[in-house]
């Protein structure tokens, strides 16, 4: 018994350690990157080479910080927020063919059950801005929850062009069908599906220039005001590694996944994921943040009619390539 | 226990940003009152950087004053000691030669480009968090901030808090290497500054955060007492330096950039044209700086105190923002009797509790950082 | 591996064994380390040293290569960095921002203001440095200190991490204690100081208003003067088209109420706020007339001419003795 629980939880604890450490430096080369745009040096003398050190004292700091919680806050829930947040991020990995060649769980909808897990993650903030009894907290989660909602049409449609194009949701026919040609060089649709793509989940992760939950100049630091050590920790991991796993989907869904110029590999996945997340910090670290009204008029007056427009021009050149 | 359907009336939510919070610049509360995200009513503290100047120089020697007021307004040390000075040369009846009133202005105006520089990297950090787009701005601008703080080094020994006027002239002479890298300076800051100015004013993301938000129309900001780049951006066209001059601005040609609207990215653009301004007024000083004394008179070296004559007198400078001035009650005695400040801080912040009403919390923020409120000048 | 072995050689030892490195170290040293290597300190400035902090922030200095970030909430910071002058009504807040840091923390005082009140000291709002509000780790001097200063502060305060001083104590530093002493003097009052433009308290608003239709808009200030036959108010308007300033005096007397102006002019508001907390004048027809610049429970008006300077109203303002006492400890 004990014996099967190990072998088959082995592949598990070795992914989560694998892409724990990957998230862990993705934090020190945004904080690299970061310095460079900004004509600094950045993390440096914590371990010499450039500061390679950095995430492991930052993470044992953490761990070893005094663990505080206000006395008006809800206990249960004020505890359950940030393991909710890391636990659902973790597993929305387990569908993506990240580590192994084969996805953890290969199911035919394999897509649909991704959006749908990482969509969670927006109840363990709830709840954990709720909990505070922190008015910042309060008003951060509020608007949490409408730009995630309002920003999840979009993105699911983006997502959904290349599946009706393809005509499957499982993460293996994508990567299949982009051996040749990947999505975003098909003609009009791809290029136009990605920009809604991006836009949208740089909103669902919370980056500038969509980052009003956390915004930090007016809500000191949205809900997660009141947490210190390990569990503001699981916080700063489950954002990036929410990040990462949009990086990665973006590099399955529009960029061939494994499929590399000479090679195939899950290691080409991991490759293009950064060069996606590195473009992603390019774009937090030279915008200005906007404003909840404009954020949601973009998204319903702009963003939404013209995903559905996409969509319908999608499902139209569809029909036509396959029943005439 | 009778089945009872109370109606609540939740009212407003009240938040109190500050004194600490990221985006107050510096210690000052405001409580907000909101509905949802707008703002209803809001009530502004101050005070928590209250250090009693006033009083402190009740006691204090007229030439041991200007040190202590330089601690002020912090970002523009300089204007705060040049204000008091000209204030009591005017009193005394004191010549002051006209290479030191060249050497002043020059100081004056390279901190009015520092302390503009300050203000609009600030300001990126208002609108974008230290997380973000903003922190390359002010990282960008505290960076050109150094390089006008190294002239400062180098004529006067310290970064910011020059120290550079003492009643009757000058402390420090400028020397012919120093005017050399204030030319390199010149050469080197004017496209810069010609394009954050471009860059800002096209961004839209901050076009959308600032144009028609915190709108002052020109009366209320005369009625409130607004002055510098807060009233100029409202279209009234009032700077000391040209209006009631001192110095030797009226030797000098600059042009007085006014904005039109009285909006947040009015105020912004109206400091960044300033930049441009206070360029061609070094510019004109390092090439006309003429020969002379430093000074009229030295103060420390003699054992005789200054003593104004008896009365009263009022006269002020324009500082990077706004309307600086210095009223002095003499008893004709070696200490001021009674000194007021004015400083135009206190004075542009005071409108705030009439502006910020009806936009949201995230406007609260830009609407504060584009009054560029000094705290040490307003509590004083 | 030579490259890491070095990296880690603060940490712990590196034992060679066949075929594997062995590396050990104990857990004190190893948090003691992470500690020191990511201070996050809190975003957080009182005045002109924060301008200094800021700068050792930016590009040119950068503090991020010590691995430290600003962080806005103090739950996630561990350090404070108490860059300016303290006042009575911030000393609170600084007290409770402290309690809220979770341990371990630290704290720099940064700048003569914060260590000792530098020529503030004997004003009746200011705290005679930090440490008699919360317990300080390290000293940095300076009037602002430079930002190798700032860095060579927390370069110190690195040391004593590392050292294992985990919980500060309450302890009193000798570094920059430096002081200069102001002149305790008594001004002397003087009589009919000024004989120009007064005015009769009544006519004020009448005489105000006729001149704001004479586009006379803008307030430029409001003050008082504590005469010895009583309180001077003075009004200054200008007319921002011609450049004309407009001075006139009204003398209160003994009287300590006169009319608002805040209907005519809406700077009025906080100007004549301003004097009713430091001069007592109480202004009728003002919609808010509270203290602005002292906490709300303060006693007495600090700019009259019988209010001691060196006032002691306030637990974190020691008397007069108790700081004689403490200077001759250090």
């Amino acid at each position: 018994m004990f014996i099967e629980f190990l072998s088959f939880s082995k592949p598990i604890f070795q992914s989560i350690t694998t892409l724990i450490l990957i998230v862990a430096y993705l934090v020190w080369l945004e904080r690299k990157i970061a310095a460079r745009m900004q004509s600094r040096i950045g993390p440096y003398l914590v371990g010499k080479p450039h500061g390679w050190l950095q995430p492991l004292a930052d993470a044992l700091k953490l761990m070893s910080k005094d663990d505080s919680k206000p006395s008006s806050s809800d206990s249960l829930l004020f505890n359950f927020g940030p393991i909710w947040v890391m636990v659902v991020s973790l597993s929305a990995f387990a569908l993506l063919p990240f580590y192994f060649d084969n996805p953890m769980i290969n199911a035919s909808l394999s897509l649909m059950l991704f959006i749908a897990i990482s969509s969670l993650i927006i109840v363990g903030i709830f709840v954990s801005g709720w909990s505070s009894s922190n008015k910042y907290s309060l008003i951060s989660v509020m608007r949490s929850v409408a730009q995630i909602i309002s920003y999840e049409i979009p993105l699911v449609i983006s997502l959904l062009i290349p599946c009706i194009l393809i005509g499957s949701l499982s993460f293996g026919d994508i990567i299949e069908s982009q051996k040749n040609i990947w999505f975003i060089f098909s003609p009009g649709l791809g290029q136009i599906s990605f920009v809604i793509f991006f836009i949208s989940a740089l909103a669902e992760g919370n980056r500038i220039p969509f980052d009003l939950s956390e915004a930090e100049s007016e809500l000191v630091s949205g809900y997660t005001t009141e947490y210190s050590g390990i569990k503001f920790a699981l916080f700063y991991l489950a954002e990036y590694v929410h990040l990462f796993g949009i990086s990665v989907l973006g590099s399955i869904i529009f960029f061939g996944g494994p499929h590399g110029p000479f090679i195939t590999s899950n290691l080409i996945i991991v490759i293009k994921s950064l060069v996606f997340f590195t473009f992603i910090v390019f774009v937090r670290w030279s915008f200005f943040r906007i404003r909840i009204d404009q954020l949601l008029r973009f998204n319903w007056s702009k963003l939404i009619p013209i995903s559905f427009v996409v969509l319908l021009i999608a499902c139209l050149t569809k029909y036509f390539s396959e029943f005439n | 226990m009778e089945d009872q359907i109370v109606e609540k009336d939740f009212g407003d939510l009240a938040i109190n940003m500050g004194p600490q919070h990221p985006a107050t610049h510096g210690v000052f509360r405001l409580k907000l009152y909101l509905q949802g995200e707008r703002i209803n009513k809001i009530e502004a503290f101050l005070g928590y950087l209250h250090r009693g100047v006033e009083k402190l120089t009740e006691v204090l020697d007229y030439d041991m004053i200007p040190p202590v007021l330089e601690r002020d307004d912090y970002l523009s040390p300089t204007s705060n000691s040049l204000g008091f000075v000209n204030t009591v040369e005017k009193m005394c009846q004191i010549e002051v030669p006209k290479k030191a009133s060249y050497i002043r202005v020059l100081v004056a105006e390279l901190q009015r480009i520092s302390s503009h520089l300050v203000a609009l990297g600030t300001y990126g950090l208002d609108l974008g968090g230290s997380l973000g787009g903003g922190a390359s701005l002010f990282l960008y601008c505290f960076r050109e901030r150094e390089k006008i703080l190294d002239i400062m080094e180098e004529l006067t020994g310290t970064r910011f808090h020059t120290n550079i006027n003492q009643i009757g002239g000058v402390r420090y002479d400028v020397k012919i290497d120093v005017i050399k890298k204030i030319n390199d300076l010149i050469k080197y800051i004017r496209p810069i500054l010609i394009e954050y100015n471009d860059v800002i004013s096209k961004d839209q993301i901050f076009i959308k955060r600032t144009k028609s938000i915190g709108v002052i129309s020109a009366q209320l900001a005369q009625e409130a007492g607004c002055s510098g780049p807060v009233a100029r951006a409202s279209g009234i066209n009032f700077d000391i330096r040209r209006n009631q001059t001192y110095e030797c601005y009226d030797e000098l040609d600059f042009d007085i950039p006014l904005g039109t609207n009285g909006d947040s990215y009015d105020r912004t653009i109206v400091r960044m044209k300033e930049n441009l301004e206070s360029l061609k007024i070094i510019e004109q000083i390092i090439n006309g700086i003429p020969s002379g004394d430093l000074s009229s008179r030295k103060p420390f070296k003699s054992a005789k105190l200054l003593k104004p004559p008896k009365g009263s007198f009022y006269s002020s400078v324009e500082s990077p923002r706004g309307e600086l001035g210095f009223f002095i009650v003499s008893d004709g005695s070696s200490i001021p009797y009674r000194m007021k400040i004015r400083s135009p801080s206190f004075s542009n912040l005071s409108i705030i509790e009439k502006i910020l009403p009806g936009n949201f919390v995230a406007d609260s923020v830009t609407i504060l950082g584009s009054l560029d409120p000094v705290f040490g000048d307003v509590d004083r | 591996m030579g490259n890491v072995e070095k990296s880690l050689k603060d940490i712990g030892s590196f034992t060679k064994l066949p075929g594997a490195n062995l590396f050990t170290t104990s857990t004190t040293k190893l948090f003691n380390w992470a500690q020191k290597s990511s201070l996050w300190p809190l975003s957080f400035g009182l005045a002109c040293c924060a301008i200094e902090m800021m700068a050792t922030f930016a590009s040119r200095y950068d503090l991020d290569r010590l691995g430290m970030i600003t962080r806005a909430s103090p739950r996630q910071s561990d350090l404070m960095i108490i860059a300016g002058t303290v006042t009575i009504k911030m000393a609170e807040r600084i007290k409770t921002l402290y309690d809220q840091m979770a341990s371990p923390k630290w704290v720099i005082a940064a700048g003569s203001c914060a260590i000792s009140g530098d020529h503030y000291r004997h004003i009746y709002s200011v705290v005679p440095g930090v440490d008699w509000v919360i317990p300080v780790d390290v000293y940095v001097p300076g009037c602002p200190p430079r930002p190798e200063d700032f860095i060579e502060g927390i370069m110190e305060l690195q040391n004593l991490i590392s050292n294992g001083k985990i919980s500060p104590t309450y302890n009193v530093s000798t570094g920059g204690k430096n002081q200069i002493d102001i002149k305790k003097t008594k001004t002397k009052k003087q009589k009919n100081l000024i004989e120009n433009k007064f005015i009769n308290k009544n006519e004020l608003l009448n005489y105000a208003s006729q001149y704001k239709n004479k586009d006379f808009l803008y307030l430029k200030f409001i003050t008082a003067t504590d005469f010895e036959e009583g309180l001077t108010l003075t009004y200054v308007i200008s007319n921002t088209k011609l450049g004309e300033d407009m001075e006139f005096h009204v003398n209160l007397g003994n009287s300590l109420e006169i009319d608002s102006l805040s209907e005519l002019f809406v700077g009025a508001d906080w100007q004549e706020r301003e004097i009713y907390d430091l001069f007592g004048i109480s202004f009728s027809g003002h919609p808010n007339l509270k203290r602005i610049m002292m906490p709300e429970d303060w006693i007495g008006h600090p700019l009259k001419k019988e209010y001691d300077m060196d006032t002691h109203n306030s637990p974190y303002r020691p008397t007069r003795e108790e700081y004689e006492s403490w200077k001759t400890k250090l």
